[in-house]
């Protein structure tokens, strides 16, 4: 029973009740409307952008943004032709945050507001109040180190926390402080305030079995802005420690200045032929294909065989795509 | 604001009436050099070798004053030659990334005073004060993945690198005469300044401000020849070496906020000049 909705034994009477029997419905109307429950647009989209072209320029940026994984071993290195992964952002992040999101107290106390000023592993500092009864929760991160494969974090968000036995459900953040992290100091990832997650364990505090994360979310990663609107991946950890995500919906933009966009083609199941990404070079790993409805309904199609990855317009080979 | 003072110093010893017979000198000169950085995080480095060779050519004056010789120099390039810039990559000291690149000299400029006192009939000291702007630009790169197993060529300008030199050279000049006519002066000296490098990655929109502190050192040779009683020619060899280990890299990626990473920074140069000296 997921502790936030427990609302029966605070006996605070009808006008409580009837407020949670409209949360209830709303909720329920959201996420049958498709809305994500918390990963609705609160950032700012560009307004002009346009549907891509179908063209080689837009699938190359789509392959960038959709496959590529930003290089960690190179700092100052002339040439970088990788791009900013919004789907391994989305993995990466709701990941980050489930670390943090774990930490926070998971007693069943009611009507009780907790601050917390928990030190991380290794250095920085987090702040955290939250809201035993609604599962509501504010996170502030200052130079916050939490394991070896990230260096800093900093940034405000907040959210709700689902829990089951005990066990992390579903989270959803905004941020409301820019949030930035960093890999071996260098490697800068942010993502911007109003961006919002939905994280949502198929098997509670599993991140192996399929994790499903609705980003709204424009940053920056590796030097290159990205932006995701409505977007939907599923992903988990395999039992190597590849990464395998695959997306179901959303609109991807590209672009220096995210000035266009394509929408994951729903027509097509990518869960039978996701993109998996090698635990040891990051490299996509053969197999995976992509779909994109781009302008005039035209199709881009990113597919990776023999771990090169091709871009297909409109069904027909068009060019390899050098990440 | 070094270099406003040393032309305002220059324009009052031109046009200071008691300063008559001042000696001008034109020059020609070709600088070959290197500058170099080092910068880490964590367990990623990376050395960034910039080389330069360019020709120049410049003006100056020499005038002794109240037993003080000021002498003042200016020279722009006339002509770039190419050189090749290197990158090196490492992650946990393997070698990972490495790039070749074509390295021309987009713009030089230097300007400095020399004030020297005698000491002895043979020997002077000398304080040299001196700014210089040296712009490099890469490009057409060749870029060896070592870990994807990869090479891309990437075509047209890739990388920006601008240096502003403000330095001091203080030392001692020694005057051996070899003949009536020919002479032989060697200054060594130590070198103290401030070297401002603005490293601009084209390809991955990022740039880098290192702010340096250098010391090192410089030595002259110069064999002078006088031509007749107003006209002096001389050859002039000089090396200088120069290195600050402990500098701090400050970062600028696009869309983001700046970080500092631990650097070092080394130039060295050497230059062979010849000159025509003129009393007027």
């Amino acid at each position: 029973m997921a502790y936030f909705i427990d609302f029966t034994n605070e006996g605070s009477g009808v006008m409580k009740k009837l407020s949670l029997s409209v949360l209830l419905l709303a909720s329920v109307a959201l996420t049958g409307c498709g809305g994500g429950g918390g990963a609705s647009s609160g950032v700012n989209f560009p307004d002009n952008a346009t549907l891509a072209e179908a063209n080689e320029g837009s699938g190359e940026k789509v392959a960038k943004s959709s496959v590529s994984k930003s290089p960690s071993y190179g700092l100052n290195n002339v040439g970088d032709s990788s791009g900013a992964n919004s789907s391994l952002i989305a993995h990466n992040i709701s990941n980050i945050l489930s670390e943090s999101i774990k930490n926070l107290p998971q007693s069943n106390a009611l009507n009780t507001i907790k601050d917390i000023d928990k030190d991380c592993d290794i250095k920085g500092t987090t702040l955290s109040s939250v809201n035993t009864d609604t599962g509501a929760y504010t996170l502030t991160f200052h130079d916050c180190k939490n394991n070896d494969t990230l260096d800093t974090m900093n940034g405000s968000m907040s959210g709700t926390i689902v829990l089951n036995n005990n066990k992390l459900k579903k989270f959803s953040f905004t941020i409301t402080s820019t949030l930035s992290t960093t890999k071996n100091s260098v490697k800068y990832s942010t993502m911007q305030i109003g961006s919002s997650m939905v994280v949502e364990y198929s098997e509670p505090g599993n991140n192996n079995k399929n994790v499903k994360v609705t980003m709204s979310a424009i940053g920056v990663e590796n030097s290159k802005k990205y932006g995701c609107k409505n977007c939907e991946f599923y992903t988990k950890f395999l039992n190597n420690h590849d990464i395998q995500i695959y997306q179901t919906k959303g609109q991807l933009y590209i672009g220096e200045n995210l000035e266009a966009y394509v929408i994951y083609n729903i027509g097509y199941d990518m869960s039978t032929t996701p993109f998996v990404f090698s635990n040891n070079d990051g490299k996509v790993i053969d197999g995976g294909i992509a779909k994109y409805i781009t302008k005039d309904d035209k199709v881009i199609e990113i597919r990776v065989e023999s771990n090169v990855v091709k871009l297909y317009i409109d069904g027909t080979f068009s060019k390899v795509i050098d990440l | 604001m070094i270099l406003p003072t040393i032309v305002l110093g220059f324009i009052s010893l031109i046009f200071c009436p008691s300063l008559a017979f001042a000696q001008g000198f034109v020059f020609v000169e070709q600088h070959k050099g290197e500058s170099s950085y080092v910068v880490k995080a964590g367990d990623l480095k990376s050395k960034l070798d910039f080389p330069f060779k360019l020709q120049a050519a410049g003006i100056g004056f020499d005038k002794v004053h109240q037993g003080i010789r000021y002498t003042f120099k200016a020279s722009k390039v006339v002509k770039n030659l190419r050189t090749t810039g290197k990158d090196y990559d490492w992650k946990s000291n393997q070698l990972t990334v490495f790039s070749s690149s074509n390295s021309d000299v987009e713009d030089f400029f230097s300007v400095g005073l020399e004030v020297a006192k005698d000491v002895t009939n043979r020997s002077a000291v000398f304080a040299n004060i001196q700014y210089r702007e040296l712009d490099l630009v890469w490009s057409d790169t060749k870029q060896q993945d070592f870990v994807e197993n990869k090479l891309s060529n990437l075509i047209g300008d890739t990388l920006r690198y601008k240096q502003n030199f403000y330095q001091l050279n203080l030392g001692v000049s020694y005057q051996y005469p070899l003949s009536n006519r020919v002479s032989f002066n060697i200054k060594p000296s130590v070198v103290f300044g401030y070297v401002k490098s603005v490293d601009e990655h084209l390809r991955r929109n990022f740039y880098t401000v290192q702010n340096s502190f250098i010391k090192g050192y410089g030595v002259s040779a110069i064999l002078a020849k006088s031509i007749d009683k107003d006209s002096i020619l001389s050859l002039l060899f000089s090396y200088e070496n120069y290195q600050d280990k402990h500098s701090k890299m400050d970062y600028y990626p696009p869309f983001s906020s700046s970080y500092s990473l631990p650097a070092s920074y080394k130039h060295n140069i050497q230059k062979i000049s010849a000159s025509y000296q003129q009393q007027f």
